[in-house]
């Protein structure tokens, strides 16, 4: 049976090879609303996430073809080209750069130089996280799924801010070694 | 005095996850992803928490779109842009990685240093809200005069290496430093000038006798 995700990959396959428009209504619908709630999460307003979102949204039908399933889940390449966006935006609001530079569209960053299958990631990240103290998973899932910053995480928790901030910083670290353990490492 | 402990942890694993999560400060986001650029150590970590992060926009909450039949036919008026080889620019070579090169919009070698310290150049590229972000030039062997920092400073090495209480650091490491470091940073003398780009979120506030003579000559 297929995963979602390979249906996911699969839709992106076909707007890439036929332009098919459903296939890429059904993306819409599914990502639009879920790009432009992880934006204002971010803090950005709701025109603009709506703008970013549509501009993500433009790259998948334009860019379908740059997408690797090997390489990310469809989830991911949209979640970094709105990240990237976003971040791209507020640097030209600063320097007022017109360049209209798409590289942030297309993922150049380095990966590892060995690439694992993107299912693995998360299947890996997902048992780090069960490895973690429940302490300190309620708050790596405040601060990193749910975007709260550390005084909101205070408030919210009734922990001490130097208790937050210190937790935080362990329980990445941990992740970090966790994942290090489980054959993940940087170096390679 | 100040104190002199070794964390646990610098912090970095938690400032990647904000980096993946995108919620670093403009300087802060070329920092790590010139980190990324220069270092592997990192690589593996970050993409994995990407995958995490991707997952979850697949399950995540809604916010709804205003206007979705437009903005279909909007992106279907549109055509589709056929792959095209890339075109590779020549690139000057320069030192500094792309992601740096981007953010401040030129490169190494279109940056007017200014002498701030015998043997240390700076260039500042802003001073504000986001925080202090310069280029340092060390000469090798040179000292940063002693310094501690009102909020944390974050220091990539791009090119030669330093040490400072809490370790060494070559090219590609990111050094981060709270305000209870009260550290001195020495480039390696090796005959490599050190070259580094900072962050720091706060004004530093220079410490010591030379500092102090320094200071005033910071702010203009």
């Amino acid at each position: 049976m297929a995963t979602d995700k390979d249906m996911f990959a699969d839709l992106v396959a076909s707007v890439a090879l036929h332009r098919d428009r459903d296939a890429f209504e059904r993306l819409f619908d599914h990502f639009g609303p879920r790009i432009n709630a992880f934006l204002m999460r971010l803090g950005t307003d709701s025109g603009m996430a709506e703008e970013i979102t549509q501009e993500v949204m433009v790259t998948l039908w334009r860019k379908a073809e740059l997408f690797d399933r090997n390489k990310s889940s469809v989830g991911t390449w949209l979640f970094r080209i709105a990240r990237n966006r976003r971040i791209d935006l507020a640097r030209r609001d600063r320097f007022d750069d017109s360049d209209d530079d798409t590289s942030s569209i297309v993922d150049e960053s380095p990966g590892p130089d060995q690439i694992l299958d993107a299912g693995r990631y998360e299947a890996i990240v997902q048992s780090a996280m069960t490895r973690l103290p429940d302490e300190q998973l309620s708050l790596v899932r405040l601060a990193f799924f749910d975007g709260l910053s550390h005084s909101q995480i205070a408030d919210e928790t009734g922990l001490p801010l130097g208790t937050v901030k210190s937790r935080i910083r362990l329980a990445f670290a941990r992740m970090k070694r966790v994942l290090e353990e489980r054959g993940i490492s940087g170096e390679i | 005095m100040s104190k002199i402990v070794k964390p646990e942890t610098s912090g970095i694993e938690e400032m990647l996850a904000a980096y993946v999560a995108g919620r670093l400060s403009a300087p802060l986001n070329a920092l790590f992803a010139a980190h990324l650029e220069l270092s592997p150590v990192n690589r593996h970590y970050v993409r994995a928490l990407e995958a995490a992060a991707g997952a979850a926009l697949v399950d995540g909450p809604l916010a709804p779109i205003t206007r979705r039949d437009a903005k279909l036919a909007a992106i279907f008026a549109l055509d589709a842009v056929p792959a095209r080889p890339r075109v590779v620019m020549p690139e000057t070579p320069d030192l500094l990685p792309r992601a740096l090169k981007r953010f401040l919009g030129r490169g190494l070698n279109d940056i007017s240093w200014k002498r701030a310290l015998p043997g240390v150049k700076e260039y500042k590229i802003m001073e504000g809200e986001q925080g202090d972000v310069s280029l340092f030039w060390i000469g090798a062997g040179k000292k940063m005069p002693t310094h501690t920092h009102e909020g944390s400073e974050v220091t990539l090495v791009i090119q030669g290496g330093f040490t400072d209480v809490i370790g060494h650091y070559g090219v590609g490491d990111v050094a981060i430093a709270d305000q209870d470091v009260d550290h001195r940073p020495v480039a390696d003398d090796d005959g490599e000038d050190c070259i580094c780009f900072a962050v720091a979120d706060a004004p530093l506030v220079l410490t010591g006798a030379f500092g102090r003579w320094v200071e005033p000559f910071r702010k203009h």
